[in-house]
């Protein structure tokens, strides 16, 4: 989840593969924008097939916690 | 029209159509240009700033692009050369003051384009009157917006940098214009995707009627009420017949700055929500009103082909909040960032066709609207990355005014990259706001920003007691 993830990511920001960790900070450290993370969610939601609960993902702020939350609602 | 000379053509995306909607009805088409200037406190080298540019031309395929009209299929196309072959122009402001330097650049930006065949944008190496030396820049705003003007700057300077400095990296390639320009004809023509937004916009219009609140006031829904015989009148004019505009920019130093992103970085929502809250917040209390609507641009640009591809890609539309006063300041932002963020996966929709819509469903005069102002913050700036290069260097940037304006107010908010703090550039017709009127407005909004994020759990209510 975490790879599939990742790869997701680097379409977003300018960010090398390597440096993105679980502890990483969407906004913080990997420099999303609100706009960049609501559009890569939609992203997110194909690439996963899942639906997200949007007031749930708006407060992920690690990929970790991303990461979590895919697997919980993916169950 | 499948090529013109030679190459082939495009039809234009909806961000690139929209900018007719309010041209079409302007006879000044100088409403398209965006002129803007950025200057360094340094010695430049002329001949390889003008090898940067040329260069930067080639890396970015929306600097080439020309427009033709098809008359048979009224209709317009685009296309891209393949090399931009024009003088760059040099000129040396020295000996003249600041004053006619800017004047002259201003004149610079109320020339219209050519409408066909010919270059969207133009680039003169200048010299300013007290030394700072750099670009100006103008572009059509149906291929160039702040985000992607900032982005080519930027791409000029690194190359720049990189010719001149040593241990500067060549900046990495600019993606494709028109993979993106493919991608959102693509859109346009009938996807899932585009029924799915149109279906959340519609709802959002069908579920009841806005209302216009002014920014001094009920004072001019009162009017059109009585103009229109109709006291349940709930549109008014924003905006007047005269076009004529003028760019009334108020500063917020960089301390002051810091402490609205403290309080964003720390609450986990952006600024723009903080100004859509201090902007309503004052809204709700002169109109004594809870519905506010504002219209709000959105640029986007999330994945990094669409942050590199240049061109135009904003959309507006109508943002309404209905926040009880009873709420918390906090509480009220965090409405804001959840209808935001919903917004945010709907806007590539047509927002042409989001007004058709919303005219058809509740028919109003034309020049009627329920949003009294429009909001643009830009989050980009020239500072990272492409200045911070340069050391110390100081310098500055300037925006100019094309003189006219289809909205009564346009407050575009953004980062100032000589120290952070932030410019509200105002750009309003004349006829419809005085300097004095928008700089009480931004005198509220900073108040109310600044008294909510020091008083965040105090109630709406209560804020507006203290400002």
């Amino acid at each position: 989840m975490f790879e599939k993830l990742a790869d997701i990511i680097v379409n977003y920001v300018e960010v090398s593969r390597e440096n993105i960790k679980p502890e990483s900070r969407f906004m913080e450290d990997l420099g999303f924008t609100s706009f960049d993370f609501m559009s890569m969610l939609g992203e997110v939601e194909e690439e996963f097939d899942v639906e997200l609960e949007q007031e749930e993902a708006a407060n992920i702020r690690t990929v970790q916690e991303a990461v979590d939350y895919l697997e919980k609602i993916s169950q | 029209m499948k090529t013109r000379k030679g190459y082939q053509t495009y039809p234009l995306t909806v961000a690139q159509r929209f900018h007719f909607f309010y041209a079409d009805r302007c006879p000044k088409k100088e409403i398209l240009n965006i002129g803007t200037s950025l200057t360094i406190e340094t010695e430049l080298d002329v001949e390889e700033l003008r090898r940067a540019i040329y260069k930067a031309y080639e890396r970015c395929e929306s600097a080439r692009v020309r427009f033709a009209y098809d008359k048979k299929e009224e209709k317009w196309y685009q296309y891209v050369v393949e090399k931009e072959e024009r003088e760059i122009e040099y000129v040396d402001f020295t000996g003249k003051t600041m004053e006619e330097a800017e004047k002259e650049m201003t004149a610079w930006t109320r020339v219209p384009f050519p409408t066909e065949d010919a270059p969207m944008n133009k680039i003169v190496i200048i010299k300013l009157p007290d030394g700072y030396q750099g670009i100006f820049f103008m572009g059509d705003h149906r291929l160039v917006d702040a985000q992607s003007l900032i982005a080519f700057l930027k791409d000029i300077i690194e190359i720049y940098c990189n010719a001149k400095y040593e241990g500067i990296a060549y900046p990495s390639d600019l993606s494709s214009y028109i993979a993106q320009v493919e991608k959102d004809l693509a859109y346009e023509n009938g996807s899932k995707a585009q029924e799915k937004d149109r279906k959340y916009f519609y709802d959002l219009i069908e579920s009841s009627e806005p209302v216009y609140n002014g920014l001094s006031g009920k004072e001019k829904l009162e009017e059109a009420r009585k103009r229109e015989n109709n006291p349940n009148l709930k549109a008014a004019p924003s905006a007047t017949g005269q076009m004529e505009s003028a760019i009334d920019i108020f500063h917020l130093e960089e301390e002051p700055t810091q402490r609205l992103m403290k309080f964003c970085e720390e609450q986990h929502i952006s600024l723009q929500c903080l100004l859509l809250m201090g902007i309503r917040t004052y809204l709700q209390k002169v109109n004594d009103c809870d519905d506010v609507s504002m219209n709000v641009a959105y640029a986007r640009r999330a994945t990094l082909s669409e942050k590199k591809s240049g061109g135009t890609r904003i959309h507006s539309f109508p943002f309404r909040t209905v926040i009880d006063r009873d709420k918390t300041f906090l509480e009220g932002i965090i409405e804001i960032r959840n209808k935001q963020n919903e917004t945010f996966r709907h806007v590539n929709f047509n927002p042409t066709e989001y007004f058709a819509h919303r005219s058809k469903l509740y028919p109003n005069k034309p020049g009627n609207t329920y949003e009294p102002i429009s909001l643009t913050y830009q989050p980009a700036s020239l500072r990272e990355k492409g200045l911070s290069q340069l050391g110390d260097i100081k310098y500055k940037t300037k925006w100019y005014c094309n003189g006219v304006c289809a909205h009564g107010v346009y407050l575009t908010v953004m980062h100032r990259p000589d120290d952070n703090g932030l410019d509200f550039s105002f750009e309003h017709q004349l006829a419809a706001h005085t300097r004095e009127e928008l700089e009480y407005f931004y005198y509220y909004i900073c108040k109310i920003m600044f008294k909510g994020i020091e008083n965040s759990y105090l109630k709406i209510d209560e804020i507006l007691k203290l400002v």
